[in-house]
């Protein structure tokens, strides 16, 4: 029921507004059947009311009658005991009364006409007799008024004693019973609207229930399906029961995920295929490239032999920009290789300290061409770590080299810190200089290719404007992550951090860059 | 006079390397493939070997294990040449038997100072 009522709803093949409307409407009838319902129970009871009350009345008037027969036939009796004639005329004015009430007894129900009936002739008959007692007695027949009387008058006075008296107690069981019978159809009438309320609600519930069920169950798959789309999932498909604008909007979702990840395919084809490219293009070009500059190298060595000093400023230009255009090349490489997924770390424990200070003497002739002063905190103490060295290396050499290269008169700190993590250990590593700093537009860009270059051509500052983005990309292959904090003409601080343990790297995935 | 084989395919490469370190004052032995290499490595007996990983007929890989399998020349050090970055070949080359690596483009001061190191 509580699946295949949605079910059923959401199978249903007209519009999400007409199954609206028809909830509604059906909540609407069911309303107005109750309210119908209510109104004809209380017309009901308050019929048998009303009929009580009848027969309370038509209680009370058999009883004034019960009464008044009694009162008529004991003042018969005492007028005919010691007749005298004013006794006798009210006798006969209290049967004429009587009777007169008699015929006006009403609410003689159909059950009791026959006992009326009876009653009205046995009263005719006293009044027959007693008219013929007063008679015989008004003419001074006084035995035969006497033996009248007593053959005839007692026993019909007796009868109709009887029939009054069955009267009074016919009616006063018929109040009885209807009191029991209205008692029991309460009872009913009361289960009735209770039954019927509650069974309104119940359906009501159920309605609302199976409506909002059938719409929020496809709108829930959909949100799921959006939510796995926006994070890359091309490949869930969803399937609604309905037959609905949610069930062509599902088809729609659906449709728009098939074409997405067709588009996602191609994207990615056409970015393995540039990287693939990228990758090839950098292998052949540095093959001439490594003859131009050895060869430059080999003629400014020969010149110097020679004594052709003239020569060596141009050999020398010549090497550098071949140098620098190898080092665009070989980041380009590093950075299509990274994008196309084919480095692979290859991590092996090493001496933190030692791999320290090897970059350090690298970058040292650096630190002196711009007078700046290099501190180094780094111990023994540091240990080892298990990592690729030299990817470690490339990035401790970019941070440490840029921050030479950007900082003049200044000084230049390398801190370096083990910090024990819960399941592995952390090396932090921050590079502080006293240089040109960025402002916040800098620093937005910094992650992104050439930005250095990007400042109009100005290229005042050495460097492949990849360094960073490379270093970005090691790093959280690694399982690290690079932050800085910087202030526009008074230096800037990176800092790194790298897990020691390189068991942890490789699960980030990297992030495509948008070259 | 300390004896260097180069085992290079590439002409440049192999001329800019022999004129460089004839100029430092050793002499030179070239081949231009793996076979000519192991051959050569056999007859001339050379103080250390510069080996290329690309070569034709037989790689840099399989000359340096013939060459370090034959007990005249076993000894003989190894320098590899392998291309950047190829962190692959470099784990190849040691796994071969070479006795250090140098990634080209070469830098020729540290490709030195590693010669010197053995000889």
């Amino acid at each position: 029921m509580m699946t295949w009522l949605p079910r059923l709803v959401a199978r249903t093949p007209v519009t999400v507004y007409t199954k609206l409307n028809w909830a509604f409407l059906a909540i609407v009838a069911l309303l107005i059947a109750f309210g119908g319902l209510g109104l004809v129970v209380l017309n009901e009871s308050n019929q048998r009311t009303e009929d009580l009350v009848k027969l309370q009345r038509k209680i009370a008037a058999y009883r004034q009658l019960q009464h008044d027969t009694t009162s008529q036939l004991y003042s018969i009796t005492s007028a005919l005991l010691t007749p005298n004639d004013t006794l006798l005329e009210s006798a006969l004015r209290q049967l004429n009364q009587y009777r007169y009430n008699l015929d006006r007894v009403q609410f003689v129900s159909k059950g009791e006409v026959e006992l009326f009936r009876k009653i009205q002739r046995e009263h005719e008959r006293l009044t027959q007799v007693v008219t013929q007692v007063v008679e015989l007695t008004r003419a001074g027949r006084v035995y035969e008024a006497m033996e009248l009387r007593h053959s005839q008058t007692n026993p019909v006075s007796d009868r109709l004693e009887r029939l009054t008296n069955e009267m009074v107690n016919r009616a006063e069981a018929d109040i009885v019973a209807k009191a029991d019978e209205s008692r029991r159809s309460f009872l009913v009438s009361q289960w009735m609207v209770i039954s019927f309320g509650l069974s309104s609600v119940g359906l009501a519930l159920l309605l609302g229930y199976a409506i909002s069920k059938s719409l929020m169950g496809p709108v829930m798959k959909m949100d799921d399906s959006l939510a796995r789309i926006s994070s890359g999932d091309f490949s869930h498909r969803i399937t609604v029961p309905n037959r609905d604008e949610l069930g062509d909007l599902a088809e729609h979702l659906n449709r728009m995920s098939e074409e997405l990840r067709g588009l996602y395919h191609q994207i990615e084809m056409a970015s393995s295929y540039k990287s693939e490219f990228l990758a090839n293009v950098s292998h052949e070009l540095r093959t001439p490239l490594n003859a131009i500059i050895g060869y430059s190298e080999l003629l400014m060595e020969e010149a110097e032999d020679k004594g052709e000093e003239d020569f060596i400023p141009d050999l020398k230009r010549i090497q550098t920009s071949g140098k620098h255009l190898l080092a665009l090349i070989n980041d380009i490489l590093d950075l299509s290789k990274i994008e196309a997924g084919k480095v692979e770390l290859s991590p092996e424990i090493f001496n933190i300290e030692n791999m320290v200070h090897e970059v350090v003497s690298t970058v040292e002739p650096m630190a002196r061409k711009n007078n700046n002063t290099l501190q180094i905190h780094c111990n023994e103490a540091l240990g080892q770590m298990y990592a690729d060295k030299t990817r470690v290396r490339q990035i401790l050499f970019n941070l440490l080299s840029n921050a030479c290269k950007f900082t003049e008169q200044g000084s230049v700190t390398l801190d370096t810190v083990r910090e024990t993590g819960k399941n592995f250990d952390w090396l932090n590593i921050s590079v502080k200089d006293t240089g040109i700093g960025m402002t916040e537009e800098q620093m937005s860009k910094l992650y992104q290719p050439f930005s250095q270059l990007g400042e109009k051509g100005s290229k005042k500052y050495d460097g492949t404007g990849l360094g960073l983005v490379i270093t970005k990309q090691f790093c959280t292959m690694m399982g690290g992550n690079i932050a800085v904090t910087s202030e526009y003409g008074s230096g800037s601080t990176f800092t790194l951090r790298l897990p020691m343990d390189g068991n942890h790297a490789g699960v980030v995935e990297i992030p495509a860059l948008h070259t | 006079m300390k004896k260097i084989l180069i085992i290079e395919d590439d002409d440049m490469s192999r001329d800019m390397l022999s004129r460089r370190l004839e100029r430092r004052g050793y002499s030179l032995v070239l081949g231009v493939d793996g076979k000519q290499g192991v051959a050569l490595a056999h007859s001339e007996l050379p103080d250390l070997i510069l080996m290329d990983m690309s070569l034709p007929i037989l790689n840099g890989w399989e000359a340096t294990q013939q060459i370090k399998a034959m007990p005249e020349t076993k000894s003989i050090p190894i320098i590899a040449l392998t291309s950047h970055a190829m962190a692959g070949d470099r784990k190849k080359a040691l796994a071969a038997g070479c006795d250090e690596y140098s990634t080209k483009p070469i830098d020729f001061e540290i490709l030195l100072g590693k010669i010197e190191q053995f000889i």
